[in-house]
């Protein structure tokens, strides 16, 4: 008895990934389902996998989506998300943003992490691991957007910039993200334990 | 005091309305909570009711070059090292600041940049150790020369500062002015 895995698109607006089921506050094309993150109209362990990208940086309640977000996931299930990194130079022209992120935006979720740093635990049965967190210095979508020369020589820069930030993510969050002027964004792959 | 109960914590309260007589504590210490709450405003009129004249009131926050402060999602705020001339009421007239919170008089007897606190690196090994607090020295040292400056200008250039820390004294009517 096979079934097709339920996959979701939280906030695809235009853009929703093949193949997901797009949740949007505002109806357009690529929205299956409208509905509200914070109060996902899906079943509590319903959902395989989730992909969300520029979404949450526009909900004010980071933790209710959060706790939704572990709530419909099955145990195990993958999610991928794409959200502004703190350094991100075009953040202030969307006067809709609500916040930026780290690489480590999603370890006060992980129920290890707690012992190990002593944060504190501000959603007790929620328990995330953040599998993956790389940052980019530019989107490669919008690299591919530009000219010949330009596109040449910027697919190398963040060939280069990338692969220095994330052999150590920390050195470059701590010391030097903004002498590169800034990342764009920050790519996580977590995974829902329950 | 906190929101929640833990082992420290002897008292389970809110800082938006704090348990306590007016002028009957003598000293508040507060560290990286500001940053969490939604109304800094009314815990800052709080604590001043609290706290005697002559008291002390100690925040450390999250400045705003701080590249952790983004690491915790419920964080609603960073500060800057002049966040709490607002509430010095001398000073918030000579400068043509709004006053936001009339009844309340705060002196800023200390302002502090800290470019790595010593809590976070006091666990390494020696070598790292040793070069943190060289660098935390040399940069707190510097900022501290003028916070202005170093916010204006260099802040970033040296990867942020963890935090501030404010030292700040009640000034009440009983007191002579």
């Amino acid at each position: 008895m096979s079934k097709t895995p339920r996959r979701l698109d939280i906030g695809p607006s235009y853009y929703k990934a093949e193949g997901f089921i797009g949740l949007d506050i505002l109806p357009s094309k690529g929205v299956n389902v409208l509905g509200d993150a914070r109060r996902m109209p899906f079943k509590t362990s319903s959902i395989d996998e989730i992909y969300s990208s520029y979404c949450l940086e526009h909900i004010d309640d980071q933790l209710a989506v959060v706790g939704e977000i572990w709530r419909i996931c099955k145990p195990g299930a993958r999610i991928r998300l794409i959200l502004p990194h703190f350094s991100n130079p075009s953040y202030f022209d969307d006067l809709t943003h609500q916040r930026l992120y780290s690489t480590r935006s999603f370890e006060h979720f992980d129920h290890d992490m707690h012992a190990l740093t002593g944060y504190p635990d501000y959603l007790p049965e929620v328990n995330i691991k953040c599998e993956r967190a790389e940052i980019r210095w530019w989107p490669p979508q919008i690299i591919a957007r530009k000219g010949g020369v330009k596109r040449g020589i910027l697919g190398l820069l963040n060939f280069v910039i990338n692969g220095l930030a994330n052999a150590h993510p920390f050195l470059c969050e701590r010391i030097w993200c903004r002498w590169v002027g800034g990342f764009y964004e920050v790519d996580y792959t977590l995974r829902v334990v329950k | 005091m906190d929101i929640e109960r833990g082992p420290d914590v002897d008292l389970v309260a809110d800082l938006h309305f704090l348990p306590f007589g007016s002028s009957s504590v003598d000293e508040i210490y507060t560290r990286h909570l500001l940053e969490h709450v939604k109304e800094p405003l009314k815990c800052i009129a709080e604590m001043y009711r609290v706290v005697k004249p002559g008291g002390r009131i100690t925040v450390i926050v999250p400045h705003y070059s701080n590249h952790a402060y983004w690491a915790d999602v419920t964080h609603l705020r960073p500060y800057g090292a002049r966040a709490f001339e607002y509430y010095d009421l001398d000073h918030a007239r000579r400068a043509g600041f709004p006053i936001y919170l009339p009844d309340v008089n705060l002196r800023t007897t200390e302002v502090r940049l800290t470019y790595w606190p010593e809590r976070i690196y006091r666990h390494k090994s020696f070598i790292k150790r040793s070069l943190l607090s060289f660098m935390d020295s040399l940069f707190s040292g510097l900022a501290n020369l003028s916070p202005f400056l170093c916010e204006r200008f260099w802040c970033y250039w040296v990867g942020g500062f963890y935090e501030v820390t404010f030292v700040l004294e009640p000034i009440k009517n009983e007191t002579a002015r």
